[in-house]
């Protein structure tokens, strides 16, 4: 940056009314012309158009044209842009200027959002990886990080389920944490969120996504932050890598408008077959038989008489289908799954005051019946310049959520439990043209009738800043942010349904969540000659987290039209008011150091004190040191034709993780009242005064690459995370007359490598980039005394040198052609059919050898196409309902699925279906039975978009107009023989992040992803 | 035995006691209980709560002239009496179920403490899970008063005693007090408080059955397994008894014995102490 004499007030209405004076006399000529898009062809807004050598200027309007008023004395125009290529075009005889100004393919200046500032792709130390908010524009996914599966390197995302606005699964370098949370920490502009469930756990035990409320159409850009020299400046929440997401910002020139709607249909991704009435009844029929129950002449009767079913029934129900709206069937309109959007942004502003607002209202119907997702969402962000070293700003949203939301998976009301039932038993009873409620199991379509389950949510995200600029390079920033989260739960459960019993069932409950932050922070950038560039940045951070569960709940409702709590006969123990909070302070300072742009070093430090930990370790100190080394800076390399760009870096650093409960410190006491008298309890976990952070220490290498005029170009990391002091829920000896208690006890590790590579293959008219990336993680526990093992259906367990969530449970050895019985390998390598004999082994690892993407664009002309491929290999799924759905009924009545016809029926058959035996248990044990090969690749995304010419969209008053088609979720390929590979039931154990954290993998009746096809359009004004 | 504690070391890495230690240390404090209760506490446990609780502990164990001294305890006290009908101790015409007279000790629930999982998994209203058998309701005799809290539905017969939603859960009733002290003064040959043939038809009275002209022991257990059936006993009673269990779906008969009528010991338990040993058959 050159020294400007003119910086001060003064000096510029000097320099304005000489400028002023200067022009009314001087001879000038009227310049205009468009500047366009070199690769798109679409005009390029917001460009900076100046008479070379002077500040005489102006910039481009939203079509790239422009208009100015150069003096006689002008030579050039030069006209810049971020992420364009700089241009000089001599001023001729001609008054009016065409320009194409290329992408700047040096993406290396790009700058990248880090943690409290950015930083020039180029000088960077640490692994990020940002992405724009293109990527998650005009998706149908309820929150951004289901579209950007496939596009993150070291960044797993698994959505667990189809359920709308439902909470998923990402993993930043593999799980840094075994009971403590271990998702990563998420910022929105400069203000961390909160992004852990809210729900009262009152309505259904899983959880809720709060990102859902945050609309993606608002997202300038998302970086995760991977390595210890990015993330360290977070401290103590930076173990499992950090998000910021970056919101849109207003931006100097003329105002920039844009409309978009979207529709679109969807239906479930697979569904699964199961018995056909004549085969239920052929294959229950048989195992009645062989389990001595009935012969063939008895078994009409026997069906009536022992479970009330009709052997003769005319009824052929398709019970799995009956979870998804219209059967599951593509529907254009009317009562089937479907997704629209209208969204509207306008943008602009001037020197002073910059702005940028939004509205968006998204509607998807989910493909399981009953599971609706909406949101309106309102945006303001504004920044004013006060001065020119003085601004303030705020970035301000308000979001409507609703949410229709599905029982959890283990609930006998969860619609994907319909394929349990019997096919010959009918949707409607005939008798009284209502839901069949005489199923042998639960019907759940009479809560859809009878009840109704919604999450309402206002959710604001806002911050306010003051950036101060006292002397050149020292900035001074001061932002205070809140989000603030109010969620309102109705369930209502009508007389009838199973919850609601003989009179009905109703809870309502508030939860208020609010989280302030304020940080301060000092930024200093020094240049001393042309070879050294300092950054420095010292800061302060306060957060503090509140929140607050009022719920009301009752039984007996007069009638079914009575669903307030204010109508109940019984207020029940529900009824309650709880309240919670936790606060953090934090210091924290960074170095950057940048030699001849060259050599690269920087460090950072953060102390991090949390209300959370025991009273001796309530502070702690974490920190990053790393460099770099721009090998193509040298000058053996500089000029070369091959080798554009080469960066080596390295870093070290220290992270922590708080995720734990508020109080897991304490030894609490608890008040319990009995019988309408208060009293205490003292509380069956005990605390520990040694409580603290889990740490994990980083190391990181890295290699970023640039090839044939950077054509090429790619980046490589192989990491190490240690972490140890885990944050572990201990189980005690219950006769201590304590359960558990959250101790810093244990160890893993992760290693991985990701490799990202983009390549722009052609790049004339015809455009064709392709990128993939390829992540592998290996997760190891090194040091754990006691393994955890959640037992019942989850056969995942943490046991010191496996991985976490390794599968351990019998093996199954086939079935004996003899007598047709289930086999387990024994300890001694045999077969015997003597489950209870057989050893737990491990039988599978939910863990992925490897993932990624891959994606690729072309364009021609007004045409673009772009495709996104996703991968997972190498993990193994447990279907924990196989003990139910493919155990040919012999553990009960349960309908099956197909593959149960292979059974075993007469001596000498093989196969690995054991012999049906109604009732018997035969090979209905957990076993390695059920698991299968969870590998998979999707086509997540393919959109086809065509632009019209500018001069057509011009006739109707329009800037731009662009229409698409998308297709979400396009085909999947796996063996895996379920719903979806894509997997994770948050229904079993309790729900508590130690559950979420080790039962990977596991599908119990969880519904399928949605496969969406829908088309749109976007207009510019 | 075990002492309170604050702090978890290895010296809470307890070893099993033998089933005579556990039986002492049972017995003591049941008895400076009973010394030490008031005789009336309010909802709380009194001194015949104690008492009565004792009584079961000796039945259990087989010291029978303990166990029906310890049951004519509660029953001379006369502070109990039974009620007049059987469904009494289990329906209510609301979703709360208030002691009785013939309450000696019992859970007190309201609609603000929770749900009774009992409900949950036994009535017909709610999940409906515990199915009962024919051979079962075959043992009543025809106009048994107590027959009428099973009844069919769809063919499969459940019990009402869970049918209230917020009932209070009956642990000890002056019922069990009768059984204990007819079937101890049986088998120990004595007739403390009264003679079993009394004790027996008191209970069969209250059924609306004829009186018994003179009792046997498998009489007396028979009216102890109708009366307190889905309440607990039956396990303990089979083991006590050295009868054998017949599981019908199965077609197996588990001797009392049988490792499958023991529980494990949870998994975790034994990773949390390493000095516990697996139950036999785990």
């Amino acid at each position: 940056m050159k020294k400007n004499p003119f910086t001060s007030p003064r000096y510029i209405l000097l320099l304005l009314g000489w400028l002023t004076a200067f022009a009314a006399f001087a001879q000038t000529r009227q310049l205009s012309g468009r500047v366009t898009d070199r690769v798109t062809g679409q005009g390029l807004p917001g460009v900076t158009v100046l008479v070379t050598g002077t500040t005489v200027g102006a910039s481009t309007n939203a079509d790239g044209s422009f208009s100015l008023a150069a003096p006689a004395s002008a030579t050039t125009l030069t006209f810049s842009s971020i992420g364009y290529t700089t241009a000089s075009l001599p001023i001729g005889t001609n008054p009016t200027f065409a320009i194409a100004l290329a992408p700047d393919q040096k993406v290396l200046s790009e700058a990248v959002v880090v943690g409290y500032g950015s930083q020039a792709k180029a000088d960077i130390t640490g692994s990020v990886t940002q992405l724009s908010g293109n990527v998650v524009q005009n998706q149908p996914v309820q929150s951004f990080e289901q579209a950007i599966q496939g596009r993150t390197p070291g960044v797993v995302i698994n959505q667990g389920s189809g359920k709308l606005g439902q909470g998923i699964n990402i993993q930043v370098r593999g799980t840094s944490s075994v009971t403590a949370s271990n998702q990563p920490l998420y910022v929105i502009d400069g203000i961390p969120i909160t992004s852990a469930d809210q729900s009262s756990g009152a309505t259904t035990t899983e959880p809720l996504n709060p990102l859902a409320d945050l609309n993606p159409n608002d997202i300038e850009s998302i970086s995760i932050l991977k390595d210890a020299s990015a993330s360290a400046i977070y401290g103590s929440r930076a173990s499992n890598g950090v998000v910021i997401i970056t919101t849109k910002k207003g931006r100097q020139g003329e105002t920039k408008v844009t409309a978009g709607y979207y529709y679109g249909v969807s239906a479930p991704t697979r569904e699964r077959q199961f018995l056909n009435a004549s085969q239920y009844n052929q294959l229950l029929g048989e195992s009645l038989i062989n389990a001595g129950y009935s012969t063939t002449k008895t078994l009409p009767g026997d069906f009536s008489n022992y479970f009330g079913l009709d052997y003769n029934s005319p009824y052929d129900t398709n019970w799995s289908n009956q979870a998804f709206r219209n059967q599951g069937h593509y529907r254009p309109f009317g009562d089937a799954a479907n997704v629209s959007q209208y969204d509207f942004s306008a943008s602009g502003g001037d020197a002073k005051t910059r702005f940028y607002l939004s509205g968006t209202f998204n509607d998807q119907k989910g493909i399981i019946v009953g599971n609706r997702f909406r949101r309106g969402s309102l945006r303001l962000n504004l920044d004013h310049s006060i001065r020119d070293n003085l601004k303030v700003g705020i970035n301000t949203s308000l979001a409507r959520t609703v949410n229709d939301r599905v029982a959890g998976d283990n609930d006998f009301s969860n619609p994907l439990q319909l394929n349990a039932l019997a096919p010959t038993q009918p949707v409607i009873d005939p008798a009284t043209g209502l839901f069949n409620a005489q199923t042998i199991y639960y019907n759940a379509l009479i809560d859809q009738e009878l009840g109704s389950n919604r999450a309402g949510i206002y959710r604001s995200f806002s911050s306010a800043y003051l950036n101060f600029v006292p002397i050149k390079g020292l900035t001074l920033r001061t932002e205070v942010g809140g989000d603030f989260l109010d969620l309102n739960e109705d369930l209502v459960r009508g007389a009838g349904t199973q919850t609601g019993g003989a009179t009905g069932y109703a809870i309502s409950a508030q939860t208020q969540a609010v989280n302030y932050t304020n940080n301060n922070t000092a930024t200093y950038v020094l240049d001393l000659g042309t070879d050294h560039h300092l950054d420095v940045l010292a800061g302060e951070s306060y957060q503090r987290s509140d929140t607050k569960l009022t719920s009301a709940e009752g039984r007996g409702f007069p009638t079914n039209d009575f669903t307030r709590v204010a109508s109940a006969a019984v207020k029940t123990s529900g009824s309650q008011s709880t309240g919670t909070g936790y606060g953090i302070l934090s210091y924290f300072a960074r170095v950057n150091y940048n030699f001849q742009g060259k050599y690269l070093i920087g460090g950072s430090v953060r102390r991090d004190g949390s209300s959370r930990f025991g009273l001796n370790t309530r502070y702690g100190n974490f920190g990053a040191a790393s460099v770099g080394y721009l090998l193509s800076e040298e000058s053996f390399l500089k000029g070369n034709a091959v080798v554009n760009f080469l960066k080596l870096r390295a870093s070290y650093g220290l992270t922590g993780n708080s995720e734990v409960g508020n109080f897991a410190a304490r030894s609490l006491v608890g008040a319990q009242p009995y019988a309408d008298q208060s009293g205490t309890f003292i509380s069956s976990a005990l605390g520990d005064n040694n409580l603290t952070w889990e740490n994990t220490k980083q190391t990181d290498f890295g290699v970023e690459f640039g090839f044939l005029q950077n054509r090429i170009t790619g980046e490589v990391d192989v990491y190490q995370k240690q972490t140890d002091k885990l944050l572990l829920n201990r189980q005690l000896q219950l006769t201590s007359g304590f359960s558990n208690v959250t101790q810093n006890v244990g160890a893993l590790r992760n290693r991985g490598l990701e490799i990202a590579l983009n390549g722009r293959i052609l790049d004339g008219d015809f455009k064709w980039n392709l990128g993939a990336n390829m992540s592998f993680n290996r997760n190891l526990i090194t040091s754990l005394t006691t393994p955890i093992i959640p037992g019942g259906a989850i056969i995942s367990r943490v046991q010191q040198g496996e991985p976490l969530g390794v599968f351990y449970t019998k093996r199954y050895a086939g079935v004996d052609p003899a007598n047709g019985d289930a086999l387990y390998y024994q300890a001694d390598g045999s077969k015997s059919n003597d489950y209870g004999a057989a050893p737990d082994q491990k039988v599978g690892n939910p863990n992925p050898k490897f993932t990624g993407g891959v994606n690729t664009n072309f364009s021609f002309k007004g045409f673009d196409l772009s495709a996104l491929g996703q991968f997972s290999y190498g993990n193994d799924i447990y279907n924990a309902a196989g003990v139910y759905q493919s155990t040919g009924f012999n553990n009960y009545l349960d309908n099956q699925t197909v593959d149960q016809l292979n059974r075993w029926q007469k001596p000498g058959d093989i196969t690995d279906v054991p012999k049906s035996s109604f009732g018997s248990g035969n090979g209905i044990g957990n076993s390695s039975r059920f698991i299968q090969d969870g590998s998979f690749f999707r086509i997540k995304n393919v959109t086809l978009g065509y632009s019209l010419p500018a001069d057509i969209a011009n006739r109707g008053y329009m800037k731009s107009v662009r229409i698409y088609v998308t297709a979400q979720n396009l085909a999947t390929f796996t063996k895996y023989t379920g719903y979806d590979p894509e997997v994770n039931t948050f229904g079993l154990g309790d729900g508590s992040s130690l559950y979420r954290n080790i039962a990977l993998g596991h599908d119990f009746y969880t519904p399928p992803l949605a496969k969406t096809f829908l088309a749109g359009v976007n207009v510019g004004f | 035995m075990l002492t309170p504690t604050t702090t978890i070391s290895d010296a809470n890495n307890v070893s099993r006691n033998t089933v005579a230690e556990v039986y002492t240390q049972v017995i003591t404090d049941l008895t400076t209980a009973e010394a030490k209760l008031p005789a009336s506490n309010g909802i709380f446990a009194n001194k015949y709560a104690a008492a009565a609780l004792l009584a079961r502990v000796y039945l259990q164990q087989g010291n029978y002239p303990a166990a029906a001294a310890a049951a004519s305890r509660v029953i001379s006290s006369n502070r109990f009496s039974l009620n007049p009908n059987y469904g009494d101790n289990f329906l209510s015409s609301t979703s709360l179920l208030a002691n009785t007279q013939e309450d000696i000790f019992a859970l007190q629930f309201s609609a603000q403490s929770g749900t009774n999982d009992l409900n949950t998994f036994y009535s017909q209203n709610r999940r409906a899970d515990v199915e009962i058998q024919q051979q079962f309701i075959s043992l009543f005799e025809p106009g048994d008063d107590r027959s009428t809290l099973y009844q069919k539905v769809n063919g499969v017969y459940y019990t009402n005693k869970y049918d209230v939603l917020y009932g209070n859960i009956k642990l000890i009733r002056l019922d069990e007090m009768y059984l204990i002290r007819a079937e101890a003064n049986f088998r120990a040959g004595t007739q403390v408080g009264a003679a079993p043939l009394g004790d027996i038809n008191t209970i069969r009275q209250r059924a609306h059955l004829p009186a018994l002209a003179a009792v046997t022991l498998p009489a007396i257990l028979k009216e102890r397994r109708l009366e307190l059936a889905f309440e607990g006993f039956r396990l303990g009673d089979v083991k006590r008894n050295m009868e054998s269990a017949f599981d019908p779906l199965t077609n197996t008969t588990l001797p009392w014995n049988s490792p499958k009528l023991v529980f494990p010991i949870p998994l975790p338990q034994i990773n949390a102490n390493p000095n516990l040993v697996q139950n036999a058959g785990y």
